[in-house]
C-alpha cells in the first residue's frame, strides 16, 4: 500500500493547525511557569521587605473588575467556536465580542500601567517593579497577539475562515485568559 | 567500587547546602526554600502532564475514530 492510499483509508484525527496550536500552548505554559516560578522564589526571599515603591498602590479592584472581562470574553470564545456550525451570525457576533472584551482588558491595563508610571514606579525601581512589569507584560504582549489573530480572522479571513483554525485561536485564548487569574493571585496579592 | 560511588552520591546531597550550589541555598529564609522545592516540583510535573495528557487525548480520539468507521453488526 504506498502513502497515498494509506493518506486515503486514514482521516487525520486532529488538524494539523489545532495540533501545532496545541503543542505552542504547551511550550507557553512552560515559559509562564518558569516565570511564576522565578518571581515566587525571588519573593519569597525578599520576605517582609517585599513591598511597592513608596506611595504606590496597586490596582487591586479595578484589575479584578478587569479580570472579569478577560473571563467574559474566554466564555464568549468558547460559545464562537460552539456556534460555529450552526448559528453563523450568532457565532460572528460572539467572535466580535471576544475582540472587544479582550481589546477593552489590554487597554485597561495600559492605563492602569500609565498610573504606575506616573507615581514613579517604573521597571528600574527595584526588583518588586521589574517583576511586575515582566510578568503582567509578557501576559498582555501574550494578549494583543492573540487580539490580532482574532482580527485577522475577523477582517482577512473572513468567511474562508475553517473551524479548526477557530479552534486554534480559542486554545491559545483560554490559555490567555485561564493563566491570567493565577498571574493576578500571585502578584496583586 | 558500586558501593565508593553510592557514598559519593550521598556526600554530594550532604554538601550541597554548604557548596551553595542550588538558586537558594545563600538565603537564609526557610520560605525561599520552600518556594525553591516547590517550583522545582512543578516545573518538572507540568511537562510531562501536559505532553502525557495530550498523547492521551490523541489516542482518545483515534479510538473513537476508529469505533465510529467500524461497520455495525445490525
Amino acid at each position: 500500500m504506498d502513502t497515498t492510499s494509506i493518506a486515503q483509508t486514514r482521516t487525520p484525527i486532529i488538524s494539523n493547525v489545532l495540533l501545532a496550536t496545541v503543542i505552542f500552548v504547551i511550550v507557553e505554559v512552560m515559559f509562564f511557569a518558569g516565570l511564576l516560578s522565578a518571581y515566587a522564589v525571588i519573593r519569597a526571599g525578599a520576605g517582609l521587605n517585599w513591598i511597592p515603591p513608596s506611595d504606590v498602590r496597586l490596582p487591586v479592584e479595578s484589575t479584578l473588575i478587569n479580570t472579569g472581562f478577560l473571563i467574559a470574553s474566554g466564555i464568549l470564545m468558547v460559545l464562537t467556536v460552539i456556534w460555529f456550525n450552526k448559528f453563523k451570525d450568532k457565532s460572528r457576533k460572539a467572535f466580535w465580542g471576544t475582540v472587544v472584551l479582550g481589546a477593552i482588558f489590554v487597554v485597561w491595563q495600559g492605563q492602569e500601567w500609565l498610573k504606575l508610571l506616573s507615581l514613579g514606579m517604573t521597571i528600574g525601581t527595584g526588583v518588586f517593579a521589574a517583576t511586575f512589569y515582566l510578568l503582567i507584560g509578557a501576559h498582555g504582549l501574550h494578549a494583543i497577539s492573540a487580539i490580532l489573530a482574532m482580527l485577522y480572522i475577523i477582517l482577512v479571513l473572513q468567511k474562508r475562515c475553517r473551524i479548526d483554525q477557530l479552534q486554534s485561536i480559542m486554545v491559545y485564548w483560554l490559555f490567555i485568559v485561564g493563566i491570567w487569574p493565577v498571574i493576578y493571585r500571585m502578584v496583586y496579592f | 567500587m558500586k558501593n565508593i560511588s553510592i557514598i559519593w552520591g550521598l556526600l554530594a546531597l550532604i554538601i550541597a547546602n554548604d557548596a551553595w550550589s542550588c538558586a537558594v541555598c545563600g538565603v537564609a529564609l526557610e520560605a525561599s526554600r520552600l518556594a525553591f522545592i516547590y517550583s522545582t516540583a512543578i516545573l518538572s510535573l507540568i511537562p510531562l502532564a501536559m505532553i502525557g495528557g495530550l498523547i492521551y487525548y490523541l489516542y482518545y480520539l483515534d479510538k473513537l475514530n476508529q469505533k465510529k468507521s467500524e461497520p455495525s453488526d445490525l
